[in-house]
């Protein structure tokens, strides 16, 4: 149980294309505990491991009633659009904008033991799964805003 | 930084992307830190670098894309403050005799410092590009190999692991207590005495699908083996280490002299000669028991530790390299002794390069059958993507 610093925008893990997790062991374990923690304390629907210092390719989801742990996770299939608005733990919220992302997204990730899993979400889980896997390509929300009306 | 930095970086990235050059062997002889970061930097975000240049600024001349990628890198991803990287690549555009375009590079760099770009959303155009930082046409070809597992794939290519092999094992677990023993050698982490044990000819670093290639070939003891594209040498003296009696070969004469200093520090004896592959010698027809035809390749099977190919392959290269990958295979057929063995192996992925070629090859020359063939995709646990098959003559 720990509660980690949440970084800010302009922190270079953020901007960082995060590694692959090759070693499913405690470390890994207690690094994605520690994720749960810190989210449910800030309140938020996702975190990722840059967010919180660690360049790797980890990221936890917890809103609506969908709570995933993510290890090198990828999309696989993706359909439909929402527009919608947008935030993030490690940017200020004054730059919340709107965001063209999938209705509906499957994402094949592993879990802690290093077992494989498909798992298909629709809605803010969805936009949350995208939200945290930019996050793992250094990418932070606002820089896809959405142009349109 | 400053603008020395700044344009250093450009000049190499300038290199890579035009000039056909190796990123390591252009940075060798740089001894600044910084250039080294904004020169991997910029090529680990390329593709983005580039959409975003591209979405506030109609047209670049080629001549100054590297110097803005470079910029634009320095202003996004590192944490030097804005007016001073502002400052620095004002240096470095006068320091280029550029600074006519001072103007044009500040308000670029302005609007990309205030978020002025879009990138793309799911499914877009482009967001394939930014996420692999891969050209759309090298996507695709993973995309139809591969069409269910080519994420993967993609991702797993990043890992490095140092392999080494051929040393004694007590000596390298002393040097790392938690090298992984392969079937061949060790996954080590790298340290200082590995480069002496490496200098002094006591193990040598090689990939583990180098040596996998080689073990397919089997028991080679005083067996009489051509390895026809050979440079560096790796998996010559590797065979010769087993036993083997070795000729190797390759087109280009300061090729066959890194062979010569490879089996040289390693203690082995090889045969070697400047010959190219394509062009056929009467006197080593019917001559091998085994002949390995490891061909130049597109080499995607192993990007991480030469990614430039990324930038400098281009779909028409895998098209003539498949070309010369069943010219050299014909070749070097007729040398191998009825009842001996032909391998061929890549260190790529594509079925274009791999499957195809062979079985063009088997078409031809009904007096080849398959033994073995294997393909081996990247794991991410220090597995590269390679292919080999090996093949009988009757």
């Amino acid at each position: 149980m720990a509660i980690r610093e949440i970084f800010q925008e302009g922190e270079e893990c953020l901007s960082k294309r995060c590694r692959e997790v090759t070693v499913f062991d405690e470390k890994l374990s207690k690094l994605i505990d520690d994720l749960f923690d810190t989210l449910h304390k800030a309140d938020g629907a996702g975190l990722a491991a840059p967010q919180i210092g660690v360049v790797r390719r980890v990221a936890v989801v917890d809103v609506d009633g969908v709570t995933m742990e993510l290890v090198n996770p990828q999309i696989i299939k993706a359909e439909g659009e929402q527009i919608g608005e947008e935030g993030c733990l490690s940017v200020d919220f004054s730059k919340n904008c709107r965001v063209l992302r999938p209705q509906t997204v499957t994402v094949r990730a592993y879990d802690r033991t290093g077992k494989l899993f498909e798992r298909t979400v629709s809605d803010l889980p969805a936009r949350c799964v995208c939200h945290e896997l930019d996050h793992l390509e250094g990418i932070l929300f606002f820089t896809r805003k959405y142009q349109g009306k | 930084m400053n603008g020395k930095d700044i344009k250093g970086a450009a000049d190499i990235l300038y290199k890579i992307l035009n000039e056909g050059a190796y990123t390591h062997i252009a940075l060798q002889k740089e001894p600044s830190k910084t250039v080294h970061l904004l020169v991997y930097g910029t090529m680990e975000k390329y593709f983005l670098l580039e959409y975003i240049v591209g979405q506030l600024c109609e047209k670049i001349k080629n001549n100054l894309k590297p110097m803005l990628l470079v910029s634009c890198y320095a202003v996004l991803f590192t944490d030097t403050p804005f007016p001073v990287v502002s400052d620095s690549v004002k240096e470095a555009l006068s320091l280029a005799g550029k600074s006519a375009v001072n103007g044009f590079f500040a308000a670029v760099l302005a609007r990309t410092d205030r978020t002025e770009y879009v990138l793309p959303a799911y499914g877009k155009k482009g967001y394939d590009e930014i996420t692999y930082n891969m050209p759309s046409w090298l996507i695709g070809m993973y995309k139809k190999d591969f069409p269910d597992t080519y994420r993967e794939i993609i991702a797993h290519s990043e890992g490095h692991f140092t392999h080494v092999c051929l040393g004694n094992a007590e000596e390298i677990l002393a040097a790392d207590s938690h090298a992984e023993r392969t079937s061949t050698g060790f996954f080590v982490k790298n340290n200082a005495t590995f480069g002496q044990l490496f200098r002094e000819g006591k193990l040598t670093y090689m990939s583990y699908g180098s040596t996998l290639i080689c073990e397919e070939l089997g028991d080679v003891t005083g067996k009489k083996i051509l390895d026809c594209c050979a440079a560096p040498g790796g998996k010559s003296v590797y065979l010769a280490k087993k036993g083997a009696v070795v000729t190797s070969c390759d087109i280009h004469k300061h090729r066959v002299l890194l062979i010569e200093s490879y089996a040289k520090r390693m203690g082995v004896t090889l045969e070697t000669s400047i010959q190219d592959a394509t062009v056929f010698r009467k006197e080593r027809e019917n001559a091998f028991d085994m002949v390995l035809c490891d061909a130049p390749c597109s080499g995607f099977g192993v990007i991480d530790k030469k990614r430039d190919i990324i930038f400098n392959r281009k779909y028409e290269d895998i098209l003539s390299l498949a070309a010369l990958q069943k010219e050299i295979l014909q070749n070097v057929s007729s040398y191998v002794k009825k009842g001996g063995y032909l391998l061929y192996s890549t260190c790529t992925v594509f079925r274009k390069e791999n499957e195809e070629v062979v079985e063009d090859f088997l078409q031809k020359n009904p007096s080849f059958e398959r033994v073995r063939e294997q393909r081996y995709l990247p794991d991410g646990k220090g597995m590269e993507g390679f292919f080999v098959c090996l093949m009988k003559r009757n």
